[in-house]
């Protein structure tokens, strides 16, 4: 165990860790853009900063040290003493956001991200109003070519936080960072477009985006504080991935990723873009009963007396034999505990499977 | 599974079979990259050239149909080359020697012949595979969906024991279960021979346990599987079919067969949407989605974690659960549940293997529990067979097993293998993932992979449309001409509704799971003429349209322009919505 201070706190870590993950054990907040909060990639910037970018968003004072040093990259050591916001640290941060938002549109009131945008957030908690710097940087038009995700490439701050995600984590490499002049750029990798690239729009860059460069083209309007966030299980295939939702008005309207046990903060293109049949139109909304050969709208009590009426005519006709059972891979355990109960304590008989085999 | 999803990272060799796994589950398939990166070793064995093929260090193109005799090939090879794991086979196992004896004819030379591979790479991949004790096995629907998928399963089982890749962090036999609580159902007890928890119908013991907890006489006879159903229902022994979120006019083998057995029966659905079969309903039940109610799943690994109600209910659509209690109250058998956890404390009673898990505990650290979890104080099992096979004792059956060729194969008349497959896009029959409108426009309707050399032979184009049948029936699609599969061998996706499964054999299937054949299906390949052909592209066309036309009813623009016309305003329309200007 290392004992180290931050801020005038003393806290104990772990040989190993980082500066950053000291300050999040005493709860001291760092802001960061490039870092994978759930840790899944090492931190690479500096050493590395020619590919990825470089945010240095969590640069800190340490004591001893000539210049700043990154909080996400730096092992905690032995008697450290670290500032995580003094005088120095804010105006390195300010001038970080100032390069940012020299090459990002301040049009920030008609931005989908507004609200859940970090650059917006850093902006506001150092006080960066207007750009300093004028960057010369290429106009890049918007990429519609995927079906389920666009990207608006003016707005992004360079992190290489989906470029690296693509690569280490989705292993698809469809994106990639490529230097002109004195500013990078985040571009398709093997095309003109998303399109033309290997993508096969798992959405995970449109997840670790910080801000409105990458977003999914799903039409649905909300704003991030409108939205309630409840976490579930995935309902496609049975890696059983964990899905944050965000629910507007008891309506679905986005889905992230969440750090489940077997998604690791991870999800493909079903998971994350394919969940509009839950508010689709077509969803049945009242039982329905055949006359005269087509499905008609009926109450409740007169379909379930019918269907009971039947069940018992059948079994006394031809024994609880004659009455079989689907039930389903697709709901819950509760459901098909009862499902087979209904038929073995209810009917009297064992024809109860569902689609295991198929 | 035997151990986690997670693990695939921890082995040192992964053996995927019978999986498309970067299609089917995408996220185990970033993990298989994510392996890949790190220097894992990868052996693919499919008769499909499955994406993760490019990433293989050893790729095995076999024939359809011939994985046992590439397990009892590389059980050769291992045997030969003294690669086994002795001190595990002397203590967990039994039927050794059989098995040295048996395998003795499947040289690699043989094995080479039957599988259609370099009798090299059998070597290669027995030597990778039995070279560590973290090899783990991931397969899917290509080992178990064939006519003889429990001997293939067997197989496998065979080259873990063998080789001790069981019961350790990153080795075991890994059934990637397709649906996202086809484990749970199965754990449920929604089979014709078990209980919840696997216990078996035809045991008197159990039989009476189950008596006295739900307090009535129980049947002792084993039921019909799905697939024996649909024969039992055409020869009257069955008169009403109850179906709760299924859509066999879909995904039942033999679709013709199928709905003759729909037609004739009293069918009741509980659905969230109407479907393909419920054109053959009697009553429906309108039920609420899994965003709509509260619950558990249980993954492939086993792991029970929380459903949560999150939407709003539509219109007076109610729970699954709800439904069936009111049924069950009206036939006679009363029972009053208030929430869906009351259901499963109850469940917990019954069942030894989920008798520790409670939704405060699923919901302690946000890890889900893995089951078994026989007490409260239990944390859960994430690898199963630890101190050796739970089979008596901690002994494995190795099991000697002979390949056969399929039915389907070498029929003069049907000549070409057909092997179904799914798509990333799409979710088995499509209910759902049609309903997302990029995901229909990627994937609107079914087609056909032909190799190139096959299409030159028949002088197919791609985008041509041709005539696929089987004895059973026969199905117009399009061809695209792809370089993934061998000679002979043509894939077509699984989910379209009078696509694969008017192809497929209902009658021969696995003796003991009563699985169909999906994998391996006898077809012939005909080209159509130009007025079929123009008649098809019509119809598919309107098709489109009547997506479009369904899912943006305002638009009146169909009535001039073609598909090509419309998806391209369709794609403006989207992209204007985030044009500030």
């Amino acid at each position: 165990m290392i004992t180290l201070k931050i801020n005038n706190r003393v806290v104990e870590v772990e040989e190993g860790s980082t500066i950053l993950q000291a300050a999040k054990k005493l709860g001291i907040f760092i802001p960061t853009f490039c870092f994978d909060d759930l840790e899944r990639m090492p931190a690479k910037h500096c050493s590395n900063c020619n590919e990825y970018g470089d945010c240095k968003m969590c640069s800190c004072e340490v004591e001893g040290e000539v210049s700043l040093l990154t909080a996400c990259n730096t092992p905690a050591k032995e008697g450290m003493v670290v500032w995580t916001e003094s005088p120095e640290v804010k105006k390195a941060r300010v001038s970080v956001l100032n390069r940012m938002i020299a090459t990002h549109p301040l049009d920030c009131v008609n931005c989908k991200k507004l609200g859940a945008c970090k650059l917006q957030k850093y902006c506001e908690m150092y006080g960066v109003k207007d750009p300093q710097y004028v960057i010369p940087y290429e106009h890049r038009e918007k990429d519609m070519s995927n079906r389920f995700y666009f990207q608006e490439m003016d707005k992004c701050i360079r992190c290489g936080k989906c470029v690296r995600t693509c690569r280490e984590l989705v292993g698809v490499n469809a994106l990639a960072m490529a230097q002109k002049g004195n500013v990078a750029y985040v571009i398709p990798n093997g095309g003109e477009t998303m399109a033309e690239t290997a993508c096969v729009s798992c959405g995970n860059c449109v997840s670790v985006c910080p801000v409105g460069a990458l977003m999914p083209k799903s039409q649905n309007d909300f704003r991030e504080w409108e939205t309630k966030k409840v976490q579930t299980t995935c309902a496609y295939c049975g890696v059983g991935c964990q899905i944050e939702f965000s629910v507007k008005d008891g309506i679905l309207v986005d889905a992230k990723p969440a750090n489940g046990p077997s998604n690791q903060g991870l999800l493909c293109v079903k998971g994350k873009f394919a969940y509009d049949f839950i508010n689709h139109k077509d969803r049945l909304k009242y039982p329905m009963i055949r006359k005269n050969g087509k499905l008609v709208e009926s109450s409740w009590d007169e379909a379930l007396d019918l269907v009971a009426g039947k069940i018992l005519e059948i079994k006394d006709t031809y024994g609880p034999d004659a009455i079989a059972g689907f039930s389903s891979a697709r709901t819950v355990n509760e459901d098909n505990y009862l499902f087979q109960k209904f038929l073995r304590a209810g009917v009297g008989t064992n024809n109860v499977d569902h689609c295991a085999r198929l | 599974m035997t151990n986690c999803v997670t693990e695939i990272k921890d082995a040192d060799v992964i053996f995927i079979t019978g999986s498309n796994t970067s299609e089917a589950h995408p996220v185990m398939g970033m993990y298989v990259r994510q392996a890949h990166r790190m220097g894992k070793k990868i052996i693919v064995a499919d008769p499909v050239r499955i994406p993760l093929a490019d990433i293989a260090d050893v790729y095995l193109q076999i024939n359809p149909g011939t994985s046992v005799a590439l397990s009892n090939g590389m059980l050769n090879v291992i045997f030969e080359e003294g690669l086994e794991d002795k001190e595990y086979i002397e203590k967990h196992t039994e039927g050794i020697e059989e098995l040295r004896e048996f395998v003795k004819d499947y040289t690699p030379e043989r094995v080479a012949e039957i599988c259609g591979v370099d009798k090299e790479k059998i070597i290669e991949a027995a030597r990778l595979y039995a070279g560590t004790h973290k090899s783990y096995i991931a397969y899917a629907m290509g080992i178990t969906q064939h006519v003889n998928g429990t001997d293939n399963v067997m197989s496998l089982s065979n080259l873990a024991l063998v080789t001790g890749n069981l019961g350790r962090k990153g080795n075991g036999v890994n059934p990637l279960r397709g649906q996202n609580n086809v484990q749970g159902a199965c754990d449920m007890g929604a089979l014709p021979t078990d209980y919840p928890g696997y216990q078996k119908v035809f045991d008197p013991n159990v039989q009476e346990k189950f008596e006295n907890a739900w307090g009535v006489k129980l049947n002792p006879n084993k039921g019909y599987t799905v697939t024996e159903t649909v024969p039992a229902i055409l020869e009257d022994k069955v008169k009403l079919l109850y179906i709760m979120g299924e859509n066999p006019a879909v995904s039942d083998p033999d679709t013709a067969h199928v709905e003759h057995a729909l037609e004739k029966a009293f069918v009741v659905m509980q659905d969230i949407f109407l479907n393909e079969t419920s054109a053959f309903a009697d009553v429906v039940f309108p039920s609420t989605a899994f965003a709509e109610k509260d619950g558990t799943f249980s993954n492939t690994e086993r792991r029970v974690q929380r459903v949560r109600k999150i939407a709003a209910v539509k219109g007076e659509s109610r729970d699954d659960w709800w439904i069936l209690m009111q049924i069950m109250n009206r036939i006679g058998y009363q029972c009053h549940y208030d929430t869906a956890e009351d259901i499963f404390n109850e469940m917990r009673t019954v069942t030894p293997s989920y008798a520790g898990i409670t939704y405060a505990k699923i919901e302690k650290d946000g890890q889900g529990v893995q089951w078994p979890c026989p007490t409260e104080d239990h944390p859960g099992t994430p690898i199963l067979h630890v101190n050796g096979p739970s089979r008596k004792g901690g002994v494995g059956l190795l099991k000697t097993l002979e390949w056969k060729p399929s039915p389907e194969a070498g029929n003069p008349e049907y000549p070409i293998t057909l092997t179904t497959c799914r798509i990333l896009y799409h979710y088995h029959t499509r209910t759902q993932t049609d309903r997302t409108r990029a995901v229909h426009f990627t994937a609107p309707r079914n087609w056909l992979e032909v190799n190139r050399e096959d299409a030159l032979e028949m002088k197919l184009q791609e985008g041509e449309w041709v005539k696929v049948s089987s004895p059973r029936g026969e199905t117009y699609v399009e061809v695209r001409i792809v370089d993934t599969l061998q000679n002979g061998v043509v894939w077509m996706p699984f989910h379209y509704a009078a696509g694969a499964n008017l192809l497929t054999d209902a009658h021969h299937l696995d003796p003991i799971s009563k699985i169909p054949g999906y994998k391996q299906v006898g077809v012939k390949i005909e080209k159509v003429d130009a007025d079929k052909a123009e008649e098809l592209t019509r119809k598919a066309q309107q098709n489109e349209i009547d997506y479009y036309m369904n899912e943006d009813p305002k638009s009146i623009r169909h009535k001039e322009h073609t598909v090509e016309e419309l998806i391209a305003a369709r794609e403006a329309e989207e992209a204007s919505v985030y044009t500030n200007e």
